[in-house]
């Protein structure tokens, strides 16, 4: 009988049945959509990292202390395949530095030589053949990667030197000997091809060059030797439900190979480290594609919420009839949850379908696109898993259960009065006495007591939950407090709707003064459906708004970001900075004659000026009684000439100061929070510890700087000062600082530099001194470059992406809000239906009665988008203005031209078609009509 | 089964003298308020014309029809029908407000019309906030608004007590003193007797008088 008479409802009410299916659909159709794309790409990401580290799952290699660095192919092959039933490949390999010489240039290249039969990753031949054999003439043939190929000049038919340096052993507990290698191995390829690598080695191997196994085995004098074995596991063991799950599996494989191979050999699954690394990223993914999906649906609860409500309001004497009758009132209550679980059942079934349709036909392909536009040429195979949906099923279930909850309570209450006299209902009846008496829960208080309590509750829980390591709740209460501060900041903003609506009305009363009579009244006048639209469309005014606000303010300092950032027009950092063993960073660094010799020469490069490895030591004041930690710096020049000269702030000294550090001895620049920190002033005397023992330098204060561009560590943040910020002074300052005092100072070209900063001559085109320096010095010399011009240019162009991005933000934020509107002005058209057939009836005419209604839409929803928007613009000049507070950064002002704008567009769009749509069913019949409706 | 069409009217022809006061009574469904929407120009016959003042209002357009009724027809409801959000004051002015007049001219108007139905001490409370027969002055004070020459009335004291249904007839009795044509229903014979012509109907015939 409850599903008959709900069916008939729906049948009668075909309008809103319709809104509530689709609302459900659409944003049930957008969390599967979302968390399917996660599920995918998550699953996709064992692809990715395969191609960023190499296509194979784990790596063999020697200890660097066992005494022989060669693995033993045959045997060690055999062991590795007993060692675990998941293991179905093992393949030789040599990858190694070499030296390089080529048409008369000389520089360094990896050596990848592989079994040409073992097919991981692919090779993509650019010009020649990738052929890897015995060439007709005897020798062996290579195929040389693209940037070597260029870098060198060579072409298919010319031939390579290669020489490779044998690696000395480590002995246990001792660093690696200095010096050079005692034994080499030369040999000559011949260029079969020019190629390019996608899984072979890691992404990052772009230089180099591809050989037969057979041929470094016959060149090195190591048969059946090899520099590391690579093995693949079984694929099934990836396609386990997680990528912990997955990662954990190969470890396991990697335990027992290493158990059956020994300490002599170190078992290394980088594939399932960066897996493992990715789950937690993927977890907090999820996380915010569920707390968005919460608001969506959130939003959609309400509309349920009203429009159920108003049908139970309609339906009271039918159900008091009932009553009458004899219904029991838990009849009542089941049949609004059973109408509302219909709703539920078709709404989410069909969202589902939607979710699947627009992952497979728009996401997936998207998702493509962009990897075949990243180097990727790869499918994707969709996943809509059941993780991915019924989360989704349940919350929206849930939201459900709870927007019918009131309305089926309402329900319950009807009256039997409500039948006999509706307008007496409202009065105390006899069936109202048991209540009255009962005491009830007050849950109200307890709500109120909940919300004092949730900042407590949230610290508590995020102590809990890190404490047990639950990084999804992390990021789940991370997110709570996030939504938190957006229903919070919507609230106070809230305050600003009205206004707005009289501002905007007046406006418009200029255009159309008799819509914007009724208007302005049924505006100030409808509370409780008018504060829903405006909260509605307001809260989703407010993220959208404050990521467009971030946006807008990073996009408009990227130069200064930038400029600070970098320090000068070019910044050249070499291999040292990042190298992290210190063996292994002096091999880079470079000798202040470099700038001189060799960057002196380079067109296009104006003044350049060298920069010490980072020193990090103890400071304090001259009688140790203030102290801190600071990093030293020595620098081969006056910064001033290569410095932004805009971005620097001296509170003492001033940029003079830059040039004394290198004509007085032992004076040093320090930063404001340092000064304020030690409380130095200018020309006091700070003490910093040099290496060695009983190594303290007291050193002459020149200069108090509060900004320097380039230099992170100096600023006025005196706990960052303290702990570890920038000191600089000259090389030789440096050179005596970092000597022990025992010890010959080393001789003034010995390689000390790890950073270059440099000027381009004006008139220079930078995309070439850009090639230039890359070609030149990436392969030789290690060195990372990068000119402010051209990192300016590709910031700009990520720009379009992030628009993009925060449209489709906008968009999916508003779609939900859009069907609340047009729910609620619909509701809110029906109710005021004699209201309309009288305005009718007295000579309103039918686009008069549109108008007015479309006028109260927009007046309403426009006034709280703009409110919404002034929130989230709030929000986010207040992180940014705190964000470049606390990193020194000048900011320039900007306002988000595309979101912004955007959501008012929609909103207007929304209120319009909401409103005339709303109208027309209403309004098209005659007066009469309208009014016998009751 | 289809629908099968039920006439109201059957053969109906009545005229009605400017300056009329005319009561339409009879029992449910016998076409009373079907008539009197027609001659209001809310409904339309099936068959047959009305004329006022020499215009067809059948050969009239929706649009046509309603600027008629906002300048010629006054229009007074058993449940009052005013606008919730807008006051006692706000609901007369609303027909000027379609009728294009000034806002000052309005405001005058209004309290005018609240005085001369004798609540304009009431002017600034919402219909919430009114009795029923307050509310029902406002409904006339409204349909006065634009000086239309016809009142039409349905039910105008349906919902009040007797005292303040005979303060609503002798209000209208006035309005037609002066010289308003006044057609309205009711099923109270007592408030019939204000009519001067008193026109019975049954089964959508008229009983006495043109027919």
């Amino acid at each position: 009988m409850i599903l008959k008479y709900v069916l008939k409802n729906f049948r009668r009410r075909k309008v809103r049945t319709v809104l509530m299916v689709l609302s459900l659909m659409v944003s049930m159709g957008l969390l599967v959509a979302m968390s399917a794309t996660v599920e995918t790409v998550r699953r996709s990401n064992v692809e990715l990292i395969s191609a960023a580290i190499g296509r194979y799952d784990l790596r063999v290699v020697r200890m660097d202390t066992s005494p022989d660095p060669f693995v033993p192919v045959s045997s060690a092959s055999q062991a590795i395949l007993q060692a675990d039933t998941h293991i179905t490949a093992v393949h030789p390999r040599f990858v190694a530095e070499t030296e390089l010489n080529a048409n008369g240039r000389q520089g360094n290249g990896t050596l990848i030589a592989i079994d040409p039969a073992e097919n991981i990753g692919q090779v993509e031949v650019v010009e020649g053949e990738y052929a890897l054999g015995e060439t007709a003439d005897g020798g062996w043939g290579t195929a040389v990667l693209e940037q070597t190929a260029r870098a060198y000049n060579l072409q298919v038919g010319d031939s390579l030197d290669v020489a490779y340096s044998f690696p000395q052993p480590r002995e246990k507990g001792q660093p690696s000997p200095a010096g050079a290698s005692q034994r080499r191995a030369a040999a000559r390829f011949i260029v079969t091809g020019i190629v390019r690598q996608n899984g072979v080695v890691g992404d990052g191997v772009n230089d180099g060059l591809l050989v037969d196994i057979a041929a470094a085995q016959s060149f090195l004098g190591l048969p059946d030797r090899a520099g590391q074995l690579i093995a693949l596991v079984d694929p099934a063991l990836y396609e386990a439900g997680n990528a912990e799950t997955a990662a954990l599996a190969v470890r396991d494989v990697a335990v027992h190979v290493q158990a059956a191979l020994g300490d002599q050999y170190l078992t290394i699954a980088e594939k399932a480290s960066a897996l493992d690394q990715s789950a937690e990223v993927f977890l907090v993914l999820q996380a915010l594609i569920n707390t968005y999906g919460l608001m969506a649906l959130g939003v959609v609860g309400l509309l349920v919420h009203t429009l159920v409500m108003t049908n139970v309001q309609e339906q009271k004497r039918e159900m008091a009839v009932l009553r009458i009758l004899g219904s029991p009132r838990n009849l009542l209550f089941a049949m609004v949850i059973a109408e509302v679980t219909v709703i539920g059942l078709v709404g989410v079934g069909m969202g589902i379908v939607l979710g699947q349709v627009i992952t497979h036909y728009a996401v997936i392909p998207f998702i493509e696109w962009q990897m075949r536009e990243a180097g990727f040429a790869t499918t994707i195979q969709p996943a809509v898993s059941v993780t991915a949906i019924l989360p989704a099923m349940v919350a929206a279930f849930a939201v459900l259960f709870l927007s019918a909850l009131r309305p089926a309570q309402d329900a319950a209450k009807t009256k039997v009065i409500h039948a006999i006299n509706p307008g007496a209902a409202n009065n105390i009846q006899l069936e109202d006495l048991e209540a009255l008496r009962e005491r009830r829960p007050n849950l109200k208080l307890f709500i109120i007591g909940l919300g004092m309590m949730f900042v407590v509750l949230m610290v508590i829980g995020l102590d809990i939950v890190s404490t047990f390591g639950y990084p999804a709740a992390e990021a789940v209460i991370f997110l709570a407090a996030v939504l938190m501060m957006v229903v919070g900041v919507g609230f106070v903003f809230f305050i600003f709707t009205r206004p707005m609506e009289k501002a905007l009305l007046a406006v418009m009363s200029l255009l159309a003064p008799r819509l914007t009579f009724f208007a302005r009244r049924n505006v100030g006048r409808g509370h409780a459906r008018n504060t829903l639209i405006s909260l509605l469309v307001l809260f989703s005014g407010v993220l959208p708004s404050f990521l467009a606000t971030q946006s807008a303010m990073s996009n408009a300092n990227i130069e200064t970001d930038v400029r600070l950032n970098m320090g000068a027009p070019v910044e050249m950092n070499t291999f040292a900075r990042f190298a992290g063993d210190d063996a292994v960073s002096r091999r880079w660094r470079l000798p202040p004659s470099f700038l001189a010799e060799e960057l002196g020469r380079v067109p296009g490069l104006g003044t350049a000026v060298g920069l010490s490895r980072d020193y990090f030591t103890d400071v304090s004041d001259a009688i140790g009684m203030r102290n801190g930690r600071v990093t030293a710096v020595g620098v081969s020049g006056d910064l001033s000439a290569v410095l932004y000269p805009d971005m620097m702030i001296f509170t003492s000294g001033g940029s003079a100061a830059l040039a004394q550090i290198l004509q007085q001895p032992d004076s040093v620049i320090i930063s404001e929070g340092l000064a304020e920190g030690l409380a130095v002033p200018l020309g006091g005397i700070v003490k910093i510890r040099g290496e060695g023992l009983d190594h303290m330098t007291e050193m002459t204060v020149v200069g108090i700087a509060r900004r320097l561009p380039g230099f992170q560590g100096i600023g006025r943040v005196r706990s960052q000062a303290l702990g570890g910020g920038t000191v600089l002074m000259s090389l030789d300052s440096f050179r005596r600082l970092t000597t022990p005092l025992q010890t010959a100072l080393p001789p003034p070209d010995d390689p000390i530099l790890d950073r270059i900063l440099a000027t381009v001559t004006p008139g220079a085109d930078v995309h070439e001194v850009d090639t230039f320096l890359r070609d030149r010095y990436g392969l030789e010399r290690g060195m990372w470059t990068r000119l402010a011009e051209v990192q300016l240019q590709r910031a700009r162009s990520s720009r379009v992406q992030q628009q993009v991005f925060l449209l489709v933000l906008t968009l999916i934020s508003f779609t939900t809000a859009v069907f609340g509107v047009f729910a609620v002005i619909y509701v809110t058209v029906y109710a005021r239906r004699l209201e309309i057939g009288m305005m009718k009836a007295v000579g309103t005419r039918s686009w008069e009665l549109t108008g007015m209604l479309v006028v109260e839409s927009i007046a309403m929803t426009l006034s709280a988008a703009l409110a919404g928007i002034m929130a989230g613009a709030t929000m986010g000049y207040l992180f940014a203005y705190a964000d470049n507070l606390t990193a020194q950064r000048p900011m320039q002002f900007a306002i988000d031209t595309t979101v912004m704008p955007f959501i008012v567009i929609m909103v207007v769009l929304a209120s319009v078609i909401g409103a005339a749509f709303s109208a027309r069913r209403i309004v098209k019949r005659k007066a009469v009509e309208i009014l016998r409706m009751g | 089964m289809g629908k099968e069409a039920v006439p109201a009217l059957r053969g109906v022809s009545l005229e009605i003298e400017r300056g009329d006061f005319v009561c339409l009574m009879g029992p449910s469904g016998s076409g009373k308020t079907t008539l009197l929407n027609i001659i209001g120009g809310l409904d339309e016959p099936s068959r047959g014309h009305i004329t006022i003042e020499g215009e067809n209002l059948v050969s009239l357009s929706e649009n046509k029809l309603a600027r008629l009724r906002l300048q010629k027809m006054g229009f007074v409801f058993q449940n009052y029908n005013l606008l919730a959000n807008f006051t006692a004051r706000e609901n007369v002015e609303a027909p000027m407000v379609l009728a294009k007049v000034s806002r000052k001219e309005r405001m005058q108007r209004s309290m005018a019309l609240l005085d001369r139905v004798g609540i304009g001490d009431r002017a600034h409370h919402y219909p919430g906030e009114l009795s029923g027969g307050q509310q029902q002055r406002v409904a006339i004070a409204r349909a006065l608004a634009n000086n239309p020459p016809i009142l039409i009335g349905d039910e105008m004291t349906g919902d009040l007590d007797s005292e303040s249904g005979f303060a609503i007839m002798r209000l209208v009795a006035e309005l037609n003193a002066e010289g308003m044509t006044v057609v309205f229903v009711t099923h109270d014979p007592r408030m019939a007797d204000f009519a001067r012509r008193l026109i019975h109907m049954q089964d959508g015939k008229i009983m006495n008088g043109s027919n």
